[in-house]
């Protein structure tokens, strides 16, 4: 508990730094993107992280890349104060960075482009990343770029991919790395058999059911793939949608049918129960409400699944962030872009 | 004097015989590099107009540095590999090619012949380590197979099945079990490999080969690299075999090892030598880069002391057209100082070196500053025990080299010698009778007797800034400056007159009325010195000399008095240090008391001994070190000199710069 004591109290220090309800409505309120951005360099804590960019001009994917920042250094503050089992599940976080920062480079290397420039996208953590950052950006081909990678796990999953190039093998790559981090997820999780995070166990375990879901629904519905694809990429290890479930949603041929076996999962049926435009638009920000409100509840609990749920929400604040920054690009009204916030941001009455 | 003189000595060379000088030169080392192409280009390295210098004198006009830092890398990378081929164990040893003409092209090639062969042989080595890795590579692959009892090219055959074997995670295992209703082939685990995935044989009909491999590759279906159609027999079968493969590279790997053992062996002399004069080449060309060439001739510069005149005769000597010029050291060359001491003051020249230098034209203050030294620190620091610890662990560390391990010791002896003065051993005071005083019982004595030492060792510091400020010509500061003849004499007058008025000595009443006439006389003497200065240089009198002469001036004499007084005073600490350390040890034994003796008693005393030499040593050291630099250094030295840098240190550092 005294080691925890710290932990927490650290924790809410850092919350105490992030977005207010304030800090929303200035920057929906902002007339511009410039605005926004600079309201963000100005006011907030992301300003240390801002400051080399240039409001003017600034870049989705730039201001992507220095938000992120903030919770690699975050994660990296509160892993000193964690014993070892603890730390495996916050490597979840430096492994996601490590898995983005990938996703980005073989993208680039897919479309031909000079990996040292795409150097200042690449957001991971100093200390605890697996990869050799400065020698894989040197990679010419897919060959060396896999070569480079000797000695990580990510390479096992790149290994079997003779080329790069091809959209099919992307989405193949990008699904892969994808499922390894699941795949470490639910190991971590399985090796937390205590009772103090048992909650935090759950949460996580429902994110890999709406994982699973929204993959079956979209699977089906845009991409037309065979049930044995599918379910090589559906993840292990959810909370109430089995395998039996998996398997006998993936050999569902029929949209509609699909969706009514969806509807089914009571937990995860506001997902599904909307007009087939609005549901597929916002399914994935309805997912990630959903678990913003369970780690906002967590945060209230100790230790490491406070520490979690901190980091997590950080995620949410950040995705937020650009949507609103996105929102501004296409002038969208408050009202509309409360829609894509993960934040409730609607304007009060 | 402890300065030794230095001569530049120019030489010039026939081209053919720039190897064989640069390595004399380089192993006689007594001498500092100066560029040549500098020496020249200012018009000092200039040659006598006669018949016998005139190809030397030709080449003047076309010279182009020398130094190739091409040829210097690849020297660098042939000696980086042949000390590879020992595991970094050959010894540099220049001494030993001594007397080997160098050939550079020679070298070279020899070395590559070395290394050619060498490197064939740990190719080969790695070959075969390869083949062996690939072996074991399919003796894995197969021993997932072992139950089959039929031949694999009966499996490899069909015409319209494929085979194939791999792994898989665990996790993707599972979720190839998921799968397996929809799937249109034959899936046998067959085992685990030893990184923890499970081993799928895979048969596929060829019609749904596309889907398969689609299916396998979402799931990272890996390949087992060993397994391969060229074996055909049963898996057992091809065990055996590969086994007896196995063996027959390994003993292949052993004996090829055991040659080239037997050939490293057989070879380290000659690699050695090699070693040494690819090293010797690589120096050469760094001394080359401080020469000049012509299209015969090459020029050479450097500081050599004076009394290795007649040894670098016989080094030059060896070759019949040399022209050696050796040119005196005058000040505007700015040569650079080569100290000289015995052994009993050579250590002690780090600490003059931390400060500065000497310049050409001063003394060297090292005798001094170790003598006074040596005092300072016994007299504070006064223990017959404690100074034998000092001594063992000064003498330990100047065998290994450290100069500091030197100076150590000698302050050490001092401190024993004190110890006895004090009759202090290890802090205890009945063992020894005193053969002076015990520091705590007559305070004023010890004190006393420290700023006495202090006024003669301030009054030796006056005399050497006396001659130094003479000896270079400086007038104003020789002679009327505070430090000089006139500060000189009115330090002794205000002792003198102080303590006759005081009555600390007998002096007639006159001699005090005298005393003060001096000292008022003398002051405005410092007060003017820029105008005395003038008087003597027959200039105008108040050339120079502003208003604000008069302030300044005036805050200095406030000065000189001041400090006059606070370094005198200043010896006070080798005093109140000497109390101090015998203050410590009280308390130290008083703790040892209220511990009861005994054990703990001793233990604290241990402890205590050891506390005291660390830290009050370091004290000491940083006090006396103080009382050199700032009370005695201040008055005489300006250590503003470069320092003699043998041609070693100097390729040494270019080398590792490169």
């Amino acid at each position: 508990m005294a080691q925890n004591a710290a932990l927490d109290t650290k924790v809410l220090a850092l919350k105490a730094k992030t977005l207010t309800k304030n800090d929303y409505d200035k920057l929906i309120e902002a007339d511009s993107l410039a605005d926004a951005v600079r309201y963000l360099k100005d006011n907030t804590v992301y300003s240390k992280y801002l400051k080399d960019i240039d409001p003017e001009k600034a870049h989705r994917d730039q201001i992507e890349a220095a938000l992120s920042k903030l919770t690699i250094d975050d994660t990296e503050k509160l892993l000193h104060y964690l014993k070892s089992s603890d730390k495996k599940l916050m490597s979840l976080i430096t492994m996601q960075a490590d898995i983005e920062s990938l996703d980005i480079l073989i993208r680039g290397l897919a479309t031909g482009k000079d990996l040292k420039s795409l150097k200042d996208s690449l957001v991971y953590s100093k200390t605890y990343t697996k990869v050799n950052w400065n020698r894989l950006i040197e990679a010419e081909d897919w060959e060396q770029f896999k070569n480079d990678l000797k000695g990580t796990p990510y390479y096992r999953r790149l290994e079997v991919f003779d080329t790069i190039g091809p959209k099919e093998d992307l989405l193949q790559i990008e699904k892969s790395l994808e499922r390894y981090y699941y795949d470490f997820l639910k190991k971590v999780l399985s090796d937390f058999s205590g009772k103090s995070e048992k909650k935090l166990v759950q949460a996580l375990r429902e994110s890999i059911d709406l994982e699973n879901l929204i993959w079956i629904y979209r699977a089906k519905k845009f991409y037309h793939l065979k049930p044995a694809t599918i379910l090589s990429y559906s993840l292990l290890g959810g909370r109430y949608v089995t395998q039996e479930d998996l398997n006998r949603l993936a050999m569902i041929t029929d949209e509609d049918e699909l969706l009514e076996e969806l509807k089914k999962f009571s937990q995860y049926s506001f997902l599904f129960e909307h007009e087939p435009e609005d549901r597929d638009l916002h399914m994935e920000r309805r997912a990630e409400r959903y678990q913003y409100y369970q780690f906002r509840k967590l945060l209230k609990e100790h230790g490491v699944t406070r520490a979690l749920a901190y980091l997590r929400l950080l995620n949410y604040e950040m995705k937020d962030i650009i949507s609103i920054i996105e929102g501004k690009r296409y002038e969208l009204s408050p009202d509309e872009m409360a829609a894509y916030t993960i934040y409730n941001t609607k304007p009060e009455e | 004097m402890a300065v030794e003189n230095v001569v530049m000595m120019n030489v010039v060379g026939n081209l053919t015989d720039v190897n064989k000088f640069a390595k004399d030169i380089f192993l006689f080392n007594d001498i500092q590099l100066v560029d040549a192409m500098g020496e020249i280009d200012s018009g000092r390295f200039t040659l006598p107009v006669d018949e016998k210098n005139l190809e030397g004198l030709l080449g003047l006009g076309s010279l182009v540095p020398g130094s190739n830092t091409q040829i210097q890398k690849k020297y660098e990378q042939m000696t980086k590999k042949l000390l590879g081929c020992y595991d970094g164990q050959l010894k540099y040893e220049p001494e030993t090619i001594k007397n080997v003409d160098l050939d550079a092209d020679t070298i070279v090639s020899d070395t590559e012949t070395f290394l050619d062969k060498f490197d064939s042989e740990t190719d080969e080595i790695e070959k075969i380590g390869e083949d062996l890795q690939s072996v074991d590579q399919s003796i894995e692959a197969y021993s997932y197979l072992k139950e089959l009892k039929e031949p694999m090219q009966k499996l490899f055959d069909m015409q319209f099945f494929k085979v194939e074997l791999g792994s898989l995670t665990k996790d993707n295992a599972q979720r190839l079990k998921n799968i397996y209703p929809s799937i249109t082939s034959v899936i046998l685990h067959v085992g685990d490999s030893p990184e923890g995935e499970e081993v799928f044989l895979v048969i596929t009909e060829k019609d749904f080969e596309y889907e398969t491999d689609r299916m396998l590759k979402a799931l990272n279906f890996k390949l087992l690299p060993g397994f391969s159609k060229d074996f055909k027999g049963t898996p057992e079968q091809i065990i055996e075999d590969l086994t007896k493969k196995e063996k027959e590279l390994e003993s292949k790997k052993e004996k090829l090892q055991a040659e080239l053992k037997v050939y490293r062996s057989s070879n380290e002399e000659n690699a050695n030598y090699l070693y040494n004069e690819l090293s010797m080449l690589t120096t050469i060309n760094i001394m080359e880069g401080y020469m000049a060439f012509s299209d015969k001739n090459f020029y050479f510069s450097g500081w050599i002391p004076v009394k290795k005149e007649d040894t670098i005769r016989t080094i030059t000597d060896q070759f019949p057209d040399m022209i050696v010029l050796f040119k005196a050291a005058t000040p505007d060359l700015k040569p650079p100082t080569k100290l000289k001491n015995n052994w009993l003051f050579r250590p002690f020249e780090e600490l003059v070196k931390m400060y500065g230098v000497p310049n050409y034209k001063e003394l060297d203050p090292t005798p001094f500053l170790s003598l006074t030294y040596m005092f300072c620190f016994g007299f504070m620091f006064g223990d017959v025990g404690q100074g034998l610890v000092l001594l063992l662990g000064g003498l330990l560390l100047e065998r290994k080299g450290n100069q500091l391990g030197g100076i150590a010791a000698r302050i050490a002896v001092s401190s024993i010698i004190f110890g006895f003065l004090y009759g202090s051993v290890f802090g205890n005071e009945t063992l020894l009778h005193p053969i002076w005083l015990r520091p705590m019982e007559d305070t004023n004595t010890l004190l006393i007797t420290a700023v006495i030492f202090g006024v003669g060792m301030l009054i030796v510091a006056y005399i050497y800034g006396v001659i130094n400020k003479v000896h270079q010509h400086q007038i104003e500061q020789g002679y009327f400056g505070k430090n000089g003849i006139s500060g000189f004499i009115l330090y002794l007058t205000i002792l003198v007159t102080a303590l006759g008025a005081m009555k600390y000595i007998p002096l007639p009443g006159g001699l005090v009325t005298a005393g003060i006439c001096i000292i008022v006389g003398l002051t405005l003497l410092i007060y003017l010195q820029a105008m005395a200065t003038n008087a003597v240089e027959h200039k105008p009198l108040t050339k120079g000399i502003t208003g604000e002469y008069y302030v300044s001036s005036f805050f200095e004499c406030f000065e000189m008095y001041l400090s006059m007084l606070s370094n005198t005073l200043s010896f006070i600490r080798v005093g109140a240090f000497a109390l101090t350390h015998a203050g410590m040890f009280m308390a130290f034994q008083t703790l040892a008391q209220l511990a009861g003796g005994g054990v703990a008693g001793v233990i604290i005393m241990i402890f205590a001994n050891i506390f005291i030499i660390v830290l009050e040593g370091l004290i000491d050291c940083i006090q006396c070190l103080r009382l050199e630099f700032y009370e005695l250094f201040g008055k005489y030295y300006e250590g503003d000199g470069r320092a003699f840098d043998p041609v070693t240190s100097e390729v040494r550092r270019l080398d590792a710069a490169l």
